[in-house]
């Protein structure tokens, strides 16, 4: 048997998956190889093919994306139809490797000519846990790469629900960006090299949602780094962009020490195993120490903090925006970032009981999210840049997902991710097309009444939004209604929720008001008003619109795969064959995956968290739409803000004079409207006392969460720690120069040092253990 | 026979070698200390290996022994450099960390 | 004196000294040897000397591998150190023309220091040692393990004691012998029986080396390489 055996290199001669399982589902590394193969294949002859490398590219992708949609076909099929071997016969196949391996160790014979074992297939399925009396779902694929020191090495695949998902997700985001780059960075000095890495970042994110053990998690996720770096510094030739790329490759740096850590502890505690399943069915039946799968779960959770960008670490991912736009959709909304969530996901029960989710009411990872969900949003308010206020908007996009894994609603959270994908790729992308034709981001200086210029990105754009916002029926209105009932908080869907998360229900209410608050303002900004920039902007080209027609289809229309039990037939208790379409299908429901359950959908929730989500961009409609906007008839300027100093930032050539007329006009306002009520008859003073309250209150209300989104950018993230790394660097830098004496030069007086402290420590660790 | 001996052999050895690295001036001799105390792990390990039944010991004092012959290879090729640049390869010249 | 010698009778006389009284003596001279070369290499003043010194502490821990059941490292020791790596350092030597005679005065203010650091560095790792080891023997179990491949053989060659112990007696024609028959040998048959093979650990380590850790081995051999490229490198003229 060969112990070197690369994965792409061979097709297994035998298979050992009897029954009717697919081809396509034991071969799904085609997905993953072939945008791998278009990599070195633009790398190496992109230059000479007439299209710079974009066809093989798009090629390559689109292969990879009817691939992934025959294989959600396959798996539909599989996991409704199956009955094959279980996975009693599974494991007896492994067993039976696992002597030929104890025999290969011994005996030469077979390691010399290792012709006739040159391909090691393991193919399994992972025994379902009693719904719907399907004999086994996941498919699970794994050679050998190497063995070393007794330990296998393998390399697999993993397909079940949410690999088979994300292989959509991503294909379909991909293919899009593809085609949109072709006409937005066409002309663009490194369009070939701009190409490459797009496909090498596809493929390493497809590697990834397949991986079937940790150790290829870890190199698919730094490659999937790799790729954002080069992506993100890709007009490198700018120091900001630059700083950008070094900024998002260090900071996930920091996160992946965790990632390494909780994925040691994971490998040592479970027995020596990277497998996926193995380590989450340790977890499961309570086979690893508690305390180890908690600091597992706890230093995991420190990776997807950096990379997911949670909270304390989320301050590289407003920054990566420097790079070219579509790479901002492809990576900083739709996959990358996702990375983490889907890490989460992929190993729950290690979260799920390192941090104790059923039945309490708080916990790290939930706390995380919500604590992003609300901080993100606040932070969106205040950013002029379109692609800043779409990141910070990502940020707390996440954090909903983070919360969702952290309150149980695991299939809230891969819902969540399915739709947001869509939708965040078709804000991403508008951003990108009005950007490509005023040439700036600036949504205060350049942008302003687009919709008049760009029809058909105006309505994409304000169909995403509406989804990100979560109204009624589009997709972001079922996923997120759906993780704020698994929250079991206050009550709501509490007899079959996890738990009674309280603070994340009412933080996810909040997060939702906001959200619809500062897309409001973004597209005010961006398509209202006056045009305020150069020149003539005009609609773009086809190869732009129709992904965006497309991601907006998606946007309204998928969040119809997964409608609760209950909407339109079936009841909470027994769902019709095509509700919760999406859970059935997605969330695997095997011996790798803890027993969660699912909170019934609250009609009064929906009720509420609408009514919530829609305070909010009422809100920001009443401050933009109906003051800013008359203000603006009223001057004649194209003004972006109330310039009362709510956010001083305006630097329109005419705000002194403005400033001082709008001062007096707001003032002839408010007056007028008490005089009137003075005035009037009391039937009117009534009318008038109650638009003036209502002005009172929505004005503060508007004007504190401006301010506190300004405070906390300002304080907060560019103060506290901005701050906190300052201060680190002046603190050792004094040090130094402290310890500057001791720094003779000589280099055996240093070695003897070492050698003392070293003795020393060793003394006081033998001492005390 | 005991496993101490061969281990206290060893550390013996080993504090000789760390002796060596930490007084001697002539850089050649420096690694000459430095095999001293590679030597020294070499028989902890077979040792281990003799204690324990298993090849394991021997199969990385070979591993050892390989990577020992890499670095007198590139450290007196640094002492040649040394030479070449400063007409001596004594260590106690080299302060230029001095901070 | 007499202390010392009241101490050496309670060594000599005790068990784990008198159980195995060669290998003992055996480590006895050459531990001596190694350790009265190893101090005279770390303070001899004549790097030649040094040089000769070291030689002989290799060799001697090559003799303590020998002793230890590892034939195999003691003949890579002897090969690669003695043979060549001596050889490099003495080129060193040459080529860096340090003085053939006296070269290296220590001053006695960097001896104390490394005898510091070298005695307490030895308090710890012997403490440690002492405390944790103390009484475990090491125990030389099958020095000579034996290989085999099942085969048929014809009865009438077969020697008697196998015959015997396999209870073939009356039988004739070729009989089958497997892995199971002779697993249940005792050791002195065992290596009679056709298709055994006596070997030393070698095959074990080769073994070990090209399955279990032939990524090491792979990675070892480009490290060799970079190696070798590297003092091309750093020692070539400009």
């Amino acid at each position: 048997m060969s112990l070197l055996t690369l994965a792409v290199e061979a097709v297994p001669k035998e298979s050992f998956a009897t029954g009717d399982v697919s081809w396509l589902l034991n071969n799904v590394w085609l997905i993953p190889t072939l945008p791998a193969l278009s990599f070195l294949g633009i790398l190496f002859f992109g230059k000479r093919m007439p299209k710079g490398g974009a066809e093989l590219g798009i090629a390559a992708v689109g292969a990879a994306f009817l691939l992934a949609i025959l294989s959600n076909v396959a798996w539909m099929d599989h996991r409704d139809n199956y009955s094959g071997p279980t996975d009693a016969g599974a494991a007896h196949a492994e067993d039976d490797h696992g002597d030929e391996h104890s025999e290969d160790a011994l005996g030469a014979s077979v390691v010399i000519d290792g012709q006739s074992e040159q391909v090691e297939l393991t193919s399994s399925f992972v025994e379902e846990g009693g719904e719907g009396g399907h004999a086994a779902v996941a498919v699970l694929n794994e050679r050998d790469w190497f063995r070393n020191g007794g330990v296998d090495f393998k390399v697999g695949t993993l397909l079940d629900g949410p690999s088979v998902i994300m292989l959509f997700v991503v294909t379909t985001i991909s293919l899009l960006v593809h085609i949109y780059s072709t006409d937005y960075v066409a002309g663009d000095r490194r369009y070939t090299h701009y190409f490459a890495f797009l496909s090498l970042f596809t493929a390493s994110m497809l590697g990834y949602v397949l991986s079937s053990n940790i150790l290829q998690m870890i190199v698919a996720w730094e490659l999937v780094g790799l790729c954002s770096f080069a992506l993100i510094g890709h007009w490198w030739e700018e120091k900001p962009n630059s700083d950008a790329a070094l900024k998002a490759f260090l900071t996930n740096r920091v996160g992946d020490i965790g990632l390494l850590v909780g994925m040691i502890i994971l490998f040592f505690s479970a027995g020596g195993t990277f497998d996926i399943v193995e380590i989450n069915k340790a977890v499961i039946n309570n086979e690893m120490n508690q305390t180890a799968v908690t600091w597992a779960a706890i230093s995991l959770t420190a990776a997807v903090m950096s990379k997911s960008g949670q909270f304390v670490l989320h301050t590289w991912l407003p920054d990566a925006m420097a790079g070219p736009t579509p790479v901002s959709a492809l990576i900083h909304a739709a996959t990358l970032v996702v990375a983490g969530v889907f890490m989460i996901a992929r190993l729950y029960p290690v979260f799920y009981y390192g941090f104790s989710i059923p039945g309490s009411s708080i916990n790290g990872l939930a706390l995380i999210g919500s604590i992003t969900v609300v901080f993100g949003g606040l932070l969106a308010f205040v950013q002029t840049d379109i692609k800043r206020v779409l990141a910070y908007s990502t940020v707390s996009q996440l954090g909903y997902m983070v919360l969702a894994l952290g309150v149980g609603a695991w299939t809230a959270a891969i819902f969540h991710l399915f739709t947001h994908a869509f939708f965040k790729a078709g804000l991403f992308l508008g951003s990108g097309s009005v950007a490509h034709s005023v040439h700036s981001f600036d949504m205060k200086q350049d942008m302003g009444g687009m919709r008049k210029f760009m029809p058909t990105t105006f309505k994409t754009f304000m169909i995403c939004s509406i989804a990100l916002a979560g109204v009624f029926p589009t997709a972001g209105f079922w996923s997120k209604d759906e993780i704020l009932v698994g929250t079991g908080g206050l009550g709501v869907g509490a007899e079959k929720a996890n738990g009674n998360y309280h603070l994340m229900l009412i933080m996810g209410l909040v997060g939702a008001m906001l959200t619809g608050a500062y897309m409001t303002r973004c597209i005010y900004l961006t398509f209202f008003g006056e045009f305020r920039g150069h020149g003539t902007p005009h609609e773009s080209g086809k190869r732009i619109t129709v992904p965006l027609i497309i991601l907006s289809v998606f946007a309204a229309g998928a969040g119809l795969l997964n409608l609760p039990p209950g909407f339109l037939a079936g009841s909470a208790s027994s769902p019709t064959g095509w509700q919760e379409r999406f859970g059935h299908f997605v969330e695997p429901s095997a011996a790798y995956f803890p027993a969660i359950s699912h909170s019934v959908p609250s009609w009064w929730l929906a009720v509420v968290a609408s009514v919530m989500g829609l305070i909010g961009p009422a809100i920001a409609y009443w401050y933009y739409f109906i003051k800013v906007d008359n203000l603006s008839k009223e001057t004649g300027e194209s003004l972006t803000e109330l310039p009362n100093g709510l956010v001083a930032n305006n630097k329109l050539a005419a705000t002194g004079h403005a400033f001082l007329v709008n001062k007096y006009y707001l003032d002839h306002l408010y007056n007028d409207v008490i005089v009137a009520a003075v005035k009037g008859p009391i039937a009117k003073a009534a009318y008038w006392i109650n638009q003036n309250v209502l002005d009172e209150v929505v004005d503060t209300a508007g004007r504190t969460s401006v301010k506190a989104g300004e405070a906390v950018y300002k304080h907060v993230d560019q103060g506290l720690i901005e701050g906190a790394v300052n201060g680190s660097g002046i603190l050792s830098s004094q040090s130094g120069q402290g310890l500057r004496k001791l720094q003779t030069g000589k280099v055996q007086q240093y070695a003897a040092l070492l050698f003392a402290g070293a003795t020393i420590l060793a003394g006081i660790f033998i001492v005390l253990i | 026979m005991m496993l101490n001996q061969f281990l206290l052999l060893a550390a013996v050895l080993f504090c000789i070698g760390v002796y060596g690295v930490l007084t001697r001036r002539n850089g050649v001799l420096v690694l000459m200390s430095v095999e001293l105390i590679l030597n020294a792990v070499n028989i902890n390990l077979v040792a281990f290996g003799a204690f324990r039944d298993n090849v394991q010991g021997d199969v990385f004092a070979i591993f050892v022994i390989a990577v020992a012959a890499a670095e007198v290879g590139v450290g007196l090729a640094m002492v040649l450099l040394m030479y070449r640049n400063r007409k001596s390869t004594d260590f106690t010249e080299l302060d230029m960390l001095k901070g | 004196m007499i202390a010392a010698l009241t101490l050496a009778q309670e060594v000599l006389t005790r068990s784990e000294f008198t159980d195995a009284l060669p290998q003992n003596i055996a480590f006895a001279i050459i531990a001596g040897v190694m350790l009265f070369s190893a101090f005279k290499m770390v303070t001899t003043g004549n790097v030649v000397h040094a040089a000769l010194y070291l030689m002989i502490v290799l060799a001697a821990s090559a003799a303590i591998f020998i002793l230890l059941g590892s034939d195999f490292v003691g003949a890579t020791q002897i090969l690669v150190y003695i043979g060549a790596i001596i050889v490099l350092f003495l080129f060193g030597i040459m080529l860096t023309k340090a003085q053939l005679g006296d070269d290296d005065s220590v001053s006695s203010e960097r001896r104390g220091m490394g005898a510091l650091v070298g005695v307490l560095l030895f308090v710890v790792i012997g403490f440690a040692l002492v405390d944790t080891y103390e009484n475990i023997e090491v125990e030389f179990s099958d020095p000579e393990p034996i290989a085999f491949t099942p085969t048929t053989a014809d009865v009438d060659d077969l020697p008697t004691p196998v015959i015997e112990a396999l209870g073939l007696e009356g039988r004739t024609g070729e009989v089958e012998i497997t892995q199971a028959d002779f697993d249940s040998l005792e050791p002195e048959v065992q290596r009679r029986v056709p298709g055994a093979e006596v070997f030393g650990n070698n095959k074990q380590i080769a073994d070990a080396i090209f399955s279990d850790y032939i990524v090491p081995f792979e990675a070892t051999s480009v490290l060799l390489l970079a190696a070798l490229i590297g003092a091309v490198v750093v020692a070539r003229k400009e």
